[in-house]
Parts: C-alpha cells; sequence; structure tokens
C-alpha cells in the first residue's frame, strides 16, 4: 500500500478553520435572521459540535478508514457501497457548487468579460498541481493560508473599524419577531452550511494522528471558526445595515467597498478577493479530494492519481453547466440544495450509520457473552 | 536536464500567457468621470445624464499654465436615455474615450427630476454596479440642472472636485451642509421610519473676474426628500438641527447676542445627542438630549468674561441657539410630514412592538409628535486672551 498520510495538528485547524469560512463569508449567512443572524451563527456552532461528535462516533469505531469504506462494513457490502457512491457524488456536487460560486464572484467584481470556463480553469488547475503534489503539501499549503488569511484579514478590520464604518445602531433590535426567524434561518441553511458541510472530514479524518487530536482540533477548529463568522456577521451588520445585507450579492464586498479613510485607503475590494479566493480554493481542494478518495475507495483504485485529471475536467464543465445563471444557482443553492442533499448526506446518513453501529456492536458484544 | 528544461520553459511561457490581457484597459484610451449629472427630460421621458471627466491634457501641454486658460483639463458631455446605464452607452457616441465610472465623485441630481419624478429608482445602478462605489456624496442642483451645475467650471480647480471641496470642508466648518452619500440615501428611502435629506447646490453669478463663464457654484440647504420627491428645503442655521441630531457635527459656530446690537462668537467643538422615542397614546413623544462642548472665540463687546455669571449667560445663551436651531428644523420636517431625523428608526429599536402599530402611517403620526429638546451647552475656554481689549 501507499505510505501512510499524516497532518499535523495544527495543519488539520487551519484546514477546518478555512474550510467553514468559506462560501459562508462570501455569501453572509442567516440573512433572514436580520440582527439576530450572529445569534442563529452561534446556533450553528451549537449543533456543528454535535454533528461533528456523530462523525467522531464514526471515526472512533474505525479509526483507520474514510465514510465511504466504513458504510461498507457497516451496512452491508451492497447497500454500503451504494451510500459511498452516493457520497462520491455529492462531494463532487459541491465541489462544483462552490468552483461556480467562485466563478460568480470573480466574473460580477471584477472579470466582467471573462467566461466561467476560464477561470474554472485556472483554478481547477492549480487544485491538481497541489493534489498531484499530494494531501500533506495541500495541508501545509493551508497552513500558509491561514496565516495570509490572519495578515490579511485583520488589518481589514482595523481599517474598517478606523474608517468609522461601524454603526452599533445597526444591530438593534435585536429579535423584534421573536424568535421564529432565527430558527428559521438556522434550520437548515445555517446548520447545513458551513457546519453540517464538516461531513467532508470523516474522509479526512483517518489522516489525524490519533482519534483524541481530532476531537480535540475539531472542536476548537469548529468553535474557533464559529464565531469568527459570528463576530464577522455582526461587523457586518453594524456596517451595512440588515436591509442592503439581504439584497446585496456578496454583502462582504459590499462592505469593505464602504471603507474610505482620508481620500486615500480605499477599493479594499481587492484584498478581500484574494482571501475569498483562498477560501474557495480550500473549499474546492476538500471537496474534490474527498470524492478523489471515494472514488479510489469505491473501485479500489491502485493509482487514485489517475482519476484527477477526468474529475477535474468533470467539475470544470459542471460549474458551467449546473445552472443558465447565476440567480437559478443561488435559488438551487438556498432551496433546494440544503433540504434534499445536505440534510441527508450530511445528518440522516452519518447518524443512521453510527446507530447501526452502535447496535451491532452491542449486539456482538452479548453473542460473545453468551458464547462464553 | 531536458526534463528540467522543458519544465522551466513551460513556466515562462505560461507566467507570459496568464498575465493575460483579457479585461484590458489602456490609461491613453480611458476617461475618468468625475461627476455624474442626472436630470429628467419631461417631453422625451428619458433621463439626461452629463458626464464631468477628467480630461487627459496631451502629453507635454501644462495644464495648469495659469489663471484665464481655462481650469486643468476637464471635459463635459451628455447623452439620453431610458435607463441610466443606456444614457452611458450613448455617450460613447460623443466620446472618443472608454469611459470609466470607478472614480466618480459626485452626483447631482436635477430639481425636476427630484420635484416631479422619483428619486426611488435611480440609484440602483450605483448600487448594483461593482465599479462604481456606492458612498459618493449626492446633491440637488437646487432651481437648476445637473448639466447647469456640472458645466460651471472654476477658474483654478477641476469643477467636480471644487464641488466636492465645498461639501466636505462646509461639512467640517459649519455642519448646515452635510453630503448624503447613495448608500446612506438608499437606506433611508427603503426604511420606513426615515427619510433621506439630500444637500442643495445651486449656480449663482460669479463676482471672481477670472472665473470663465462668471458663474460659481454654492451650496444652499437641504432638501427634505419624502416618499422619493424633493418637498421642502432646510435653510439656514436650521439644516444644523441634522448634524446635530445626527452627532456629525465637527465644528461649527454659533453667534450669540451680548449687547443691543453686537454678537459674541462662540465655536462648538464637540456635541452629542441622544434621542429618545417613545408612543404615548397615539403621539410620539421624542425626547432630546444634547451635550455640547465649545470656546469663545469672538468677542465684539466688552463684558467681563471672568464672571461666572457673564460665563453662565453665554452658556445659556448658545444651548438656547442650539435648542431653536433643532426646533425648527423638527418643526419644518413635521410640517412636511416627513421624518428626515429618523426618528421612527429610533422608536424601532427602542420599541420594536410600539412600532409595529405605527410603521405604515409613521409619516403622518410623526407630525403629531410632541418634542422635547434639552441643550447642555459647557463653555471650556476663551481661547487666547480672557478679557477683550478696553477700547475708548
Amino acid at each position: 500500500m501507499k505510505k501512510k498520510i499524516r497532518i499535523g495538528s495544527l495543519q488539520f485547524f487551519c484546514l477546518i478553520f478555512l474550510f467553514e469560512l468559506g462560501s459562508a463569508v462570501l455569501f453572509g449567512m442567516a440573512k433572514e435572521a436580520r440582527q439576530a443572524a450572529w445569534i442563529t451563527i452561534i446556533f450553528g456552532i451549537v449543533s456543528g459540535c454535535i454533528l461533528f461528535s456523530v462523525y467522531l462516533g464514526l471515526h472512533k469505531k474505525y479509526p483507520d478508514l474514510p465514510l465511504t469504506a466504513y458504510s461498507r462494513k457497516i451496512a452491508g457490502k451492497y447497500i454500503g457501497w451504494g451510500i459511498g457512491f452516493a457520497y462520491v457524488i455529492y462531494f463532487s456536487y459541491l465541489a462544483v457548487r462552490v468552483l461556480r460560486d467562485y466563478e460568480e464572484l470573480l466574473v460580477i467584481s471584477q472579470y466582467h468579460n471573462t467566461s466561467l470556463l476560464t477561470l474554472g480553469l485556472y483554478m481547477i488547475a492549480s487544485i491538481i498541481y497541489v493534489m498531484f503534489k499530494g494531501f500533506e503539501v495541500f495541508s501545509r499549503v493551508s497552513q500558509v493560508c491561514f496565516f495570509v488569511f490572519l495578515f490579511v484579514g485583520m488589518p481589514v478590520i482595523i481599517l474598517e473599524l478606523s474608517a468609522q464604518l461601524l454603526q452599533p445602531a445597526n444591530l438593534l433590535p435585536v429579535l423584534e419577531n421573536g424568535w421564529m426567524p432565527v430558527l428559521k434561518a438556522f434550520f437548515p441553511s445555517t446548520l447545513t452550511v458551513p457546519f453540517g458541510e464538516m461531513v467532508a472530514f470523516t474522509m479526512l479524518l483517518p489522516y489525524v494522528k490519533d482519534h483524541k487530536t481530532a476531537k480535540k482540533i475539531g472542536y476548537a477548529g469548529i468553535i474557533v471558526s464559529g464565531l469568527y463568522l459570528s463576530f464577522r456577521t455582526a461587523m457586518n451588520i453594524a456596517a451595512i445595515g440588515p436591509d442592503v445585507r439581504i439584497r446585496s450579492t456578496f454583502p462582504i464586498l459590499t462592505e469593505i467597498g464602504l471603507v474610505e479613510i482620508g481620500n486615500f485607503i480605499q477599493r479594499l475590494d481587492a484584498i478581500v478577493l484574494v482571501i475569498l479566493v483562498i477560501l474557495g480554493f480550500v473549499k474546492i481542494f476538500i471537496f474534490f479530494y474527498c470524492a478523489l478518495l471515494g472514488i479510489s475507495d469505491l473501485f479500489n483504485l491502485n493509482e487514485p492519481k489517475k482519476m484527477i485529471y477526468p474529475l477535474g475536467i468533470l467539475i470544470i464543465l459542471s460549474a458551467v453547466l449546473v445552472a443558465p445563471n447565476f440567480n437559478t444557482h443561488m435559488d438551487i443553492g438556498f432551496k433546494i440544495v440544503p433540504i434534499y442533499m445536505h440534510l441527508p448526506f450530511q445528518i440522516a446518513i452519518p447518524v443512521l450509520l453510527l446507530l447501526i453501529a452502535i447496535i451491532k456492536t452491542k449486539f456482538k458484544k452479548s453473542r460473545t457473552n453468551q458464547s462464553t | 536536464m531536458k526534463r528540467k528544461f522543458v519544465f522551466i520553459l513551460s513556466f515562462f511561457i505560461t507566467a507570459c500567457l496568464l498575465a493575460g490581457c483579457s479585461n484590458y484597459r489602456e490609461l491613453r484610451d480611458a476617461a475618468f468621470i468625475a461627476g455624474i449629472g442626472i436630470d429628467w427630460l419631461k417631453e422625451k421621458q428619458r433621463y439626461q445624464i452629463t458626464f464631468q471627466a477628467f480630461s487627459p491634457s496631451p502629453a507635454g501641454s501644462s495644464s495648469s499654465s495659469g489663471s484665464g486658460s481655462g481650469p486643468p483639463g476637464s471635459a463635459l458631455f451628455m447623452a439620453e436615455g431610458r435607463t441610466i446605464s443606456e444614457a452611458a452607452r450613448q455617450a460613447s457616441k460623443k466620446f472618443s474615450r472608454m469611459p470609466d465610472y470607478s472614480h466618480v465623485r459626485i452626483v447631482i441630481i436635477g430639481d425636476d427630476l427630484a420635484k416631479s419624478e422619483s428619486l426611488n429608482f435611480i440609484f440602483d445602478v450605483f448600487e448594483r454596479d461593482a465599479n462604481i462605489r456606492a458612498n459618493i456624496p449626492v446633491l440637488i442642483a437646487r432651481g437648476t440642472s445637473g448639466k447647469e451645475v456640472l458645466s460651471v467650471i472654476p477658474a483654478t480647480e477641476h469643477p467636480v472636485e471644487s464641488i466636492n471641496g465645498k461639501v466636505k470642508n462646509s461639512a467640517k466648518m459649519q455642519g448646515e451642509n452635510q453630503a448624503t452619500e447613495v448608500y446612506q440615501i438608499i437606506n433611508q428611502l427603503s426604511s420606513k421610519g426615515s427619510e433621506p435629506t439630500i444637500g442643495g447646490i445651486s449656480v449663482v453669478a460669479s463676482k471672481d473676474p477670472s472665473s470663465p463663464n462668471k458663474k460659481a457654484t454654492k451650496l444652499s440647504g437641504m432638501g427634505i426628500i419624502k416618499e422619493g420627491k424633493l418637498v421642502g428645503w432646510l435653510d439656514g442655521t436650521k439644516s444644523k438641527s441634522i448634524s446635530f441630531l445626527n452627532n456629525q457635527i465637527i465644528q461649527t459656530n454659533e453667534s450669540i447676542r451680548c449687547d443691543s446690537h453686537q454678537y459674541t462668537s462662540v465655536r462648538i467643538t464637540d456635541s452629542r445627542s441622544k434621542i429618545k422615542v417613545r408612543m404615548n397614546s397615539g403621539r410620539p413623544e421624542i425626547v432630546i438630549h444634547v451635550n455640547a462642548l465649545g470656546v469663545l472665540d469672538e468677542m465684539l463687546c466688552n463684558r467681563k468674561i471672568m464672571d461666572y455669571d457673564v460665563l453662565h449667560e453665554y452658556e445659556q445663551k448658545t444651548s438656547n441657539n442650539i435648542l431653536s436651531h433643532i426646533r425648527d428644523g423638527i418643526n419644518q420636517a413635521k410640517s412636511q410630514k416627513s421624518d428626515i431625523f429618523g426618528f421612527g428608526d429610533i422608536l424601532h429599536r427602542q420599541h420594536p412592538e410600539q412600532w409595529k402599530k405605527n410603521e405604515n402611517r409613521w409619516n403622518d403620526v410623526f407630525s403629531k409628535s410632541k418634542v422635547s429638546i434639552h441643550v447642555n451647552f459647557n463653555l471650556h475656554g476663551t481661547s487666547m486672551r480672557i478679557e477683550p481689549y478696553p477700547y475708548k
């Protein structure tokens, strides 16, 4: 077999952090909850931790196997294979969706005359390059990306504060329509994106040193990234107000566009765009890689790298074909995908698998007890 | 070895290709638009857009060659269209360069457009387009058109810079004219609890002999918008009420009477307001507390300023002055039934359940409101002299 891939705990943390931020920063979270959006995200952190404990439970039982492999052990050869294959399709579809998000971001904000295909090509080309280098290289890249993010993202926050852009009054009144809008925004959209998307890490957990590290760093990653998202969302609301937030395609760019200090520091969009593309790169890479892992596992490929090109080309093309225009893309993303894809794949199937696994072990134990 | 060579070669080739020429624009083909004027042509039912661009002067000729020879490069051109974007495209027939809208500094709305047509929709393009900013100050061409305002060419500056400078300085020095930016107007237009105010600019005859077209622009008043239409103007000191209530005062000046016909000037250096709004038997009760700080900067009469009583009297008079600005401003807004101060939004924040009942007829409810204003002004110094010089 191939040599074992191992990633360090800081790298694992960076992966989770950048992955969670991904498209959540881009589109702004829980817009419908208006001023209470940041509360919704706090709920998201809690539920994200609960979901992650399910994934950890599965990982504890099969510490060396990815989801597609232990699904066969739990649900039987054929059903398990089917589940695994469904996950491969799910991960590739998410890679496609995130790629499309970023293509649209670039076309709308800067590259007005460039085709989606061209932008997708560059993104996937760089992803494929890193993929050939291996996952360990990627996790080190993500560590670098994390520090780039810190060194670019934090000054932006400071600049925003010094531009006196934030009006705390915009954050009031909180919960004017009670808790219903908060819950509506929480379920299913905030729950599933980005917190439920941690399901991708069921494929990657075997790379982490041991179960304890996975547990500790996993929870830390979810909580830190969730708190950052919550803080950033509150800032976003304070800067542009809940109404503009609902209307704008990319609230974060609207927010940054307003920064102007002394007629000199302005147009920071480009800087933020760099961060957003980095986040997109990490997210697409992870989904792409999970799909690749799934394929190589399901079909028992000796040389999984051979599948990188076909899968990459498939992702580039589907990213263009997946929706006729941006609005349809968003509509599918907010109305159909969370309910029909995220909920079963992120919650229902892992919970079922865990339950079956627990029952199975209990059953086995009692049988061994009886025989002795 | 050969492999390495191929790799390095391909690296250079892709580097050349990736740098790319897509979406490129040469600087010599671009014209940076500085100001946009939007007017409504009633007969044609079209928008007329006036573009004031930074005109690129040909290489070698210095644009700042002196007064009289015209100001540094500005180029004016106009186009008509059913939408602003259409007009912008139409303009290409009249102007040889590619207009670039990312440096627009000011938007001027014609009087007719503001009065007869609605302002509600025209700001959409500023929000939607990725290049143009949403934090551009907007002014209304008071009694004239955007075209007229933008075609006034000052002797020394670019016309747009001249307008922009006036807006900024006036807001800083006096607080009567504030620059309302596009995104703020959009927020206020879409909020039920507040209406925008937009500063006015008018064209007056210039006394400056070096002015090329004997005209000059002057800021005047703040326009009151109601349901997207211009309904009135807050003029003079009344317009300070907006700055006082929105905490936008950086500096301003109050003249207070000190004897029968002379005045003393007080510079206000800091002002903070706190507003409370609540409903009381169907009428909004608005309680305003203003805390201001200032120094005495000119005294045109001989009083013993060291006396606590005199000092206190000045403080009292200044407070009353501020109070009357705010009261007059609010009274006019009430008579126009337009909540330009955003009291509705404050009620929304402070008492959401009371706001719910009134949000759909807020402007009517607001006009019946009971306002109490408390101003506390502290004089914290008399600048470089204590007593005025004694004269015979």
